[in-house]
């Protein structure tokens, strides 16, 4: 396995003002016959993951088998570990792509949703191309399994960022007004739309 | 006058073909042939040309060698009428 040193923090919407390790599950639309779960009293385990919803391409799916352009996606799965010690929840993370390529990174996630990730392995010669849509396909899978729900093309995973090194909140406010002033901008420029504002 | 009521048939058959072509969004044609014949990859020089993207990364078999593509995808922005 080789490692690349990287560092980089997130954060979780919370319920309440803070996380809460009994809500930590697999949403509905990730279950399946083929995931395994583990439950002990500190640690909550999930294996065989199917997580092809974090493929932007993954829907369109259904629409290639009836193209001549038809060409293969390969899916990955993912295991995850949670374990609360003392007020933090610490844990593992495994990306499988079958036969390609496994990444694998560990976090601690603070009650006030502060989730930070340290160095990634993996077994392919190179992810220095990719290291920034990895970190953020790490992070939104466990945002997807502590918050509850998911909300992948849709508007959170691209209005919450992940930030390099330290946390800042004024980086996660900032990106989701930008986020709100594109919203915006794109609302009053469809025809479609009632403009009320 | 036959040919007269064929012909304004016709000028209207094109004036209305013209018309349809002048009401498709490119931008949305371009994107669905990006993500459905593409697996929404996206380039170093893509631009969003201020929309919301999602960004994902997926793997795909090119020249018969597995690799992670980079992918961006128009994001749902809600409030349609």
């Amino acid at each position: 396995m080789k490692e690349v040193n990287a560092r980089w923090v997130g954060w979780i919407p919370t319920n309440r003002g803070k996380l809460n390790f009994d809500f930590i599950e697999l949403p509905d639309f990730l279950e399946s016959k083929k995931i395994t779960k583990s439950y002990a009293p500190n640690k909550k385990k999930f294996t065989n993951i199917d997580i092809s919803y974090l493929s932007d391409s993954y829907g369109y799916k259904r629409y290639l088998k009836y193209s001549r352009k038809s060409k293969a996606e390969y899916p990955a799965t993912a295991n995850v570990e949670f374990e609360i010690r003392s007020t933090k929840i610490h844990g593992n993370i495994e990306i499988i792509y079958k036969d390609f390529c496994n990444i694998s990174t560990k976090f601690i996630c603070d009650q006030n949703g502060v989730v930070e990730f340290e160095n990634i392995f993996h077994n392919v010669d190179s992810i220095d191309a990719e290291l920034k849509e990895i970190k953020s396909l790490l992070y939104v899978l466990i945002k997807t399994l502590i918050h509850g729900d998911a909300h992948h093309h849709q508007k959170i995973d691209v209005a919450l960022p992940v930030m390099d090194d330290e946390f800042k909140p004024s980086v996660v406010s900032s990106s989701l007004l930008d986020y709100i002033k594109l919203a915006e901008r794109n609302i009053k420029k469809n025809k479609k739309v009632r403009i009320t504002f | 006058m036959e040919i007269i009521a064929l012909l304004i048939l016709f000028a209207g058959l094109i004036s209305a073909s013209l018309f349809w072509r002048s009401k498709k969004d490119d931008f949305l044609a371009d994107e669905s042939k990006r993500c459905l014949y593409n697996f929404c990859e996206v380039d170093a020089n893509w631009n969003s040309r201020g929309r919301v993207f999602t960004k994902g990364l997926a793997v795909v078999e090119k020249n018969g060698k597995k690799q992670f593509v980079k992918q961006a995808k128009l994001c749902d922005i809600g409030i349609l009428e």
